[in-house]
């Protein structure tokens, strides 16, 4: 399974429309981490983002904020959107491995509830 | 928080923003002010955050205070070229930069943004100043006025179909086909595709098929040189011409004349065209995209349309399915048509009540979204306030959901309930040869509550009970 992060100064990246840089992280059937790599990405086109991720065989990823419409794009290949997380990447990516995502603590202000709410019923969060 | 001029007499702070015991005046004025303005200190952490700000971010106060600026306010800016990072690193002020923000519903809010240095009263530096104004209003007019693509709404399966493929389809250069009633939002789908493809920079042009006549037709696509007919004083560029670097929008092409097929066929094929009266061949630099609310293939069928035209645009096929058939869409395009007009005519309009909505979903549409659009502008003309009620929706409205369905929605829905748990229970019985406490184990109730069931759901079971065959 491969998640992917979009992160900035260490950081979940404010916006995902216009991040700059993804990091991927591959994890092997037990769930345990077999490697990363960073891309860069200079298009803001939406399909171009789209298309990158499925390329890259992203199965879930942690984002900040997002806009309607690129999330549904890219729920609707379907890729599991963790959007408007916040914190330093390597927390989350711990967070998130322990099933601890969405929390308030990782959550962009304002937004924990109503983003979180419908994905809280799915059981998500360990890497398969 | 809030604004309270009796604090600032007695010395006290009006609110909790942060800087009210510094300076409680200057705190009332940017309470009262409707542009949002932040300050943070040099560590990007937010120091104060006003009211507008709290309004337009949808963030509050209490969660804005201390946290990074570019957690709070979500700017397309702030990674690459945050203007206050700009203006602290070289003291030149920024004045009604454009950017836009993300919210926490993923609304994209247009604002114009300024930014200035603070600094103490030794003219230390202590931090920075934005002040933000949302252009949400004249964006959307904006729109209005350039017919740009607005935003599909959808949670619908077959939408969600449709939004998981625009990403390739838009980055390819096929000719598409969109299919669907009339209302559905073709050409806002062929705007879509548009804006992501790679030709986004270039224009976007769209051509009615059916609206014009045969020799019209042509002149409008090709164009047409100077004295090629009587009236034609100077050279004229066509829709193929104009839409040249960008995406040419073909709407009904189901209605095209046999004529105007070939011709197309031709541009379609060889990617070059001639204007009328021209001795040159001009080469088509287009991508097309094609639309239609009739049945080409039956089309086809009756040698109405070409077959090798047919395979031409076929390239890409996509349906959009009528809105009777995504009615749980329903809700949310309402609420994005009241958040549209109330921008484009500045009302408060707060949502619709829930026996109007029943009332729409019980209608089937034969408009589409196209008529969800004009019922909620009609509703917007007599509703002056609070949310619209079933007696801002058109009489013929309300006499068709009265006489499909006279049941209100909470009785359908205890029908529908009873239904499925006879259905459930039934199945359970066969599965059983009708052992009703193999059945109810199986259920995981007790044999005395399916009982009660059976009788309530009035059942009817055989006599035998399955206890000789179990």
């Amino acid at each position: 399974m491969r998640l992917a992060m979009s992160i900035w100064q260490g950081r979940i990246s404010p916006v995902f429309d216009v991040s700059r840089t993804w990091r991927i992280v591959t994890f092997d059937n037990a769930g345990a981490e077999e490697g990363r790599e960073e891309i860069a990405v200079a298009e803001d086109c939406a399909a171009h983002r789209v298309l990158r991720l499925t390329h890259a065989g992203v199965g879930v990823l942690i984002c900040g904020a997002i806009s309607a419409r690129l999330a549904q794009m890219i729920a609707a290949v379907g890729i599991n959107v963790i959007p408007f997380v916040a914190g330093e990447a390597q927390e989350v990516l711990e967070a998130y491995r322990k099933g601890n995502l969405p929390a308030p603590e990782f959550t962009l202000p304002g937004c924990y509830g109503r983003n979180n709410r419908r994905r809280c019923r799915r059981k998500h969060g360990r890497a398969e | 928080m809030g604004n309270k001029p009796e604090a600032n007499n007695a010395g006290r702070s009006p609110c909790d923003c942060g800087n009210c015991t510094d300076n409680p005046l200057v705190c009332s004025i940017l309470e009262s002010i409707s542009d949002g303005v932040f300050t943070t200190d040099p560590e990007w952490r937010i120091t104060s955050f006003n009211r507008a700000a709290e309004k337009i971010t949808g963030v509050e106060r209490k969660n804005a205070l201390g946290r990074p600026c570019w957690e709070v306010f979500r700017a397309d800016a702030c990674e690459t070229s945050c203007p206050l990072r700009r203006t602290l690193e070289t003291g030149v002020p920024a004045v009604n930069r454009t950017a836009y923000i993300v919210n926490a519903e993923g609304r994209r809010i247009p604002l114009s943004i300024s930014t200035a240095i603070l600094k103490d009263a030794g003219g230390r530096v202590i931090g920075g100043a934005e002040t933000f104004r949302d252009l949400s209003i004249e964006e959307e007019l904006k729109k209005q006025l350039q017919h740009e693509a607005r935003e599909i709404v959808s949670h619908s399966p077959a939408m969600r179909q449709i939004l998981g493929m625009l990403p390739d389809v838009a980055a390819s250069e096929a000719t598409v086909v969109i299919r669907g009633e009339t209302g559905t939002g073709k050409e806002l789908l062929a705007r879509a595709l548009h804006e992501l493809s790679p030709r986004r920079a270039g224009p976007f042009l769209a051509v009615n098929c059916g609206a014009l006549p045969d020799n019209l037709l042509e002149s409008e696509l090709f164009g047409y040189k100077k004295g090629a007919f009587t009236d034609a004083k100077n050279d004229k560029p066509g829709r193929f011409a104009l839409a040249a670097g960008g995406t040419l929008f073909l709407d009904e092409i189901g209605d095209l004349s046999p004529v105007m097929q070939v011709k197309l066929l031709r541009v379609l094929q060889e990617r070059v065209y001639e204007p009328l009266g021209a001795t040159r061949a001009v080469r088509a630099d287009v991508r097309v995209i094609t639309a239609t609310h009739r049945d080409l293939e039956d089309l086809v069928g009756q040698d109405r349309f070409r077959r090798d035209l047919y395979y031409r645009i076929n390239v890409v096929r996509l349906d959009l399915p009528p809105l009777r058939e995504r009615l749980d869409d329903l809700p949310l395009l309402v609420d994005h048509f009241i958040r549209q007009f109330n921008s484009l005519r500045g009302v408060g309009i707060t949502g619709i009540s829930s026996q109007a909505l029943a009332i729409l979903q019980r209608h089937t549409f034969p408009g589409n979204i196209r008529e969800l659009e004009n019922i909620i502008e009609r509703a917007f003309v007599l509703c002056h306030g609070g949310d619209i009620l079933p007696a801002h929706l058109p009489p013929a409205l309300l006499k068709t959901g009265m006489q499909s369905s006279p049941e209100p929605a909470i009785d359908r829905l205890d029908m529908a309930t009873r239904q499925t748990e006879a259905e459930i229970i039934r199945a359970a019985l066969v599965r059983h040869n009708y052992n009703r406490t193999a059945a109810a184990r199986d259920l995981g109730i007790h044999k005395t509550t399916l009982h009660r069931k059976l009788r309530i759901l009035k059942l009817d079971l055989p006599a035998c009970d399955g206890r000789n065959t179990q």
